[in-house]
């Protein structure tokens, strides 16, 4: 059953990560800006399907391999729970080379064929973007990590009657496979990771506003309602995973203290739903909306203007991944090369946010 | 009994819960996309060009000034604050704090401490003679560089006229 888990999730990741090229704006490839004059130059339309069909078929030979080993060799849980995750990184680090090799090639097509120049370089904004911008109010993520304060004080008052050794940890079967003894901070530390994650996605929702549009100039409306359309399903999204996420680890808390709701199948079920949920979330999101909303069909009569380009940002953006830009005061920018945002690291405040919230998990779990 | 029922309704709440989502997800995505472009006519675009010898925050003055001129931007109605308009110019915040100073010392925008930027709500008055004057003066320069270009007055004027017919319609 567990490998059955495992190899469905490295199915997923392989097909997504083969994938991306699709999900993504046609003036992006492989982290390089494309104009949308070259979108369909076909050096760029082959590279794209190579890619996805190189990573694809790296992904199943992995996955085939994975089956087989561990079909075969009856590994035991720990063994076998490492290597599977050590299959999924690796997976992902070879398409991520692979992306590199082809990020590259693009860069150097680029610069061949002088794709800039001659061009009226143009940044186009909108005015009222932000009266337009339709996102969750923020009361809808306060309102998980009022559950979770709800349930740190229902965990002290019943506190007497909790087990001497808490579960600080669950297996991928809803069992919980490590324990802590009883004190009052490792009664909630499940609690408090859960509120860290809660304050993730809260943040990433405010982050949004304060996240700067590019729209393409030429073929402004419809960017514009794409780009409306990307942050507002971000923030729904966010929700989404926000509140799943608060539905398990407090259901997994409550368990701990009223150990009779955790039958084993529940116990078993809600990892699992939990996994496909989220699974099927982010394949609508990828596929439905797609990275700044490509995948939304707007109905924009206007003509392109084929005349007018972006500004070419790609000296800000390391590798086609990393976007480092002082003067740009956005913290989260929206991603080149996948479906999601990133963070502007030329700004102190992108690093604490990186690194605050790993902090505290670190901390939570060095303390039990 | 009445355990077991309880169980099962908060191990399928989340489920229930999922499928509220994407339906409400599906819905939306139609509305959506529907609505905004039926009325998406109104949009007031910036353009502000990188490689021009104008200043960029002079660039931003003017196309301001010309969402003013067309009535596309209301008196009273509020601009980006500094930090959001330069984060979608992804431009330094001094050039849109610039170009708001430069816009409220023509009176065209109002700076509201804390409340933000907007644009002139009293009704902005025809100009002075001071501030016609001033204008002149800084046309006068570009006429004489028309007239060692050999443009004829009637050239010049009708050149005027065209750039007046492109403010009022919109074309960059």
């Amino acid at each position: 059953m567990i490998i059955l888990l495992f190899a469905f999730i490295l199915l997923f990741i392989t097909v997504l990560q083969a994938f991306t090229p699709k999900f993504l704006k046609q003036t992006e490839a492989f982290g390089i800006y494309v104009p949308e004059q070259y979108t369909l130059e076909p050096t760029i339309v082959r590279l794209k399907k190579r890619y996805s069909s190189v990573v694809l078929m790296i992904g199943l030979i992995a996955l085939a391999g994975y089956l087989f080993w561990a079909l075969t060799q009856n590994p035991g849980e720990e063994i076998l729970v490492l290597l599977s995750v050590g299959v999924q990184f690796a997976t992902l680090f070879i398409s991520i080379g692979y992306y590199f090799i082809m990020h590259v090639r693009v860069k150097k097509l680029k610069k061949e064929q002088g794709w800039l120049t001659g061009k009226n370089e143009v940044r186009v904004v909108d005015i009222q973007f932000q009266q337009k911008l339709q996102l969750l109010p923020r009361v809808m993520f306060i309102i998980p990590m009022i559950v979770t304060v709800g349930l740190i004080i229902y965990t002290y008052m019943k506190y007497p009657e909790m087990p001497d050794m808490i579960p600080t940890h669950w297996g991928p079967s809803g069992q919980p496979d490590a324990f802590s003894e009883k004190t009052y901070f490792s009664s909630i530390a499940t609690l408090l990771m859960l509120l860290v994650l809660q304050g993730m996605f809260l943040m990433m929702s405010e982050g949004m506003k304060f996240s700067g549009a590019r729209i393409n100039p030429a073929n402004k409306k419809t960017s514009l309602t794409q780009q409306l359309a990307f942050r507002k399903y971000t923030s729904w999204f966010a929700l989404f995973i926000s509140v799943s996420i608060t539905l398990m680890l407090g259901y997994f808390h409550l368990q701990t203290i009223h150990p009779e709701i955790g039958l084993a199948w529940i116990m078993f079920a809600i990892p699992l739903t939990f996994l496909v949920v989220v699974f099927v979330a982010v394949a609508i999101y990828a596929v439905k909306v797609g990275q700044s909303g490509s995948r939304i069909k707007v109905n924009d009569s206007s003509p392109g203007l084929e005349d007018k380009i972006a500004i070419d940002e790609d000296r800000y953006w390391k590798g086609g991944m990393f976007y480092f830009n002082k003067e740009d005061p956005s913290i989260m920018v929206e991603k080149r090369f996948g479906v999601g945002w990133t963070l502007n690291f030329a700004h102190p405040v992108s690093w604490i946010v990186l690194i605050v919230p790993l902090l505290l998990i670190f901390g939570i779990t060095f303390l039990l | 009994m009445k355990k077991a029922y309880f169980l099962l309704r908060v191990g399928f709440f989340h489920l229930f819960l999922t499928y509220v989502f994407f339906v409400l997800f599906t819905i939306e995505q139609k509305c959506y996309t529907n609505c905004i472009t039926k009325d998406g006519g109104e949009t007031v675009f910036i353009e502000i060009k990188a490689n021009s010898d104008v200043p960029i925050y002079i660039q931003l003055a003017n196309q301001l000034i010309e969402g003013i001129a067309r009535g596309e931007l209301k008196p009273g109605e509020s601009l980006p604050s500094v930090r959001v308009f330069a984060a979608d110019l992804g431009m330094n915040m001094h050039t849109v704090n610039k170009a708001y100073h430069y816009l409220e010392q023509k009176e065209f925008i109002q700076i509201v401490a804390k409340s933000g930027v907007i644009i002139q709500p009293n009704k902005i008055p025809k100009a002075t003679a001071y501030q016609k004057q001033q204008l002149a003066d800084q046309i006068r320069p570009i006429l004489a560089e028309g007239i060692v270009l050999k443009l004829s007055e009637e050239e010049m004027v009708d050149m005027l006229r065209e750039l007046v017919r492109d403010i009022k319609e919109g074309i960059q």
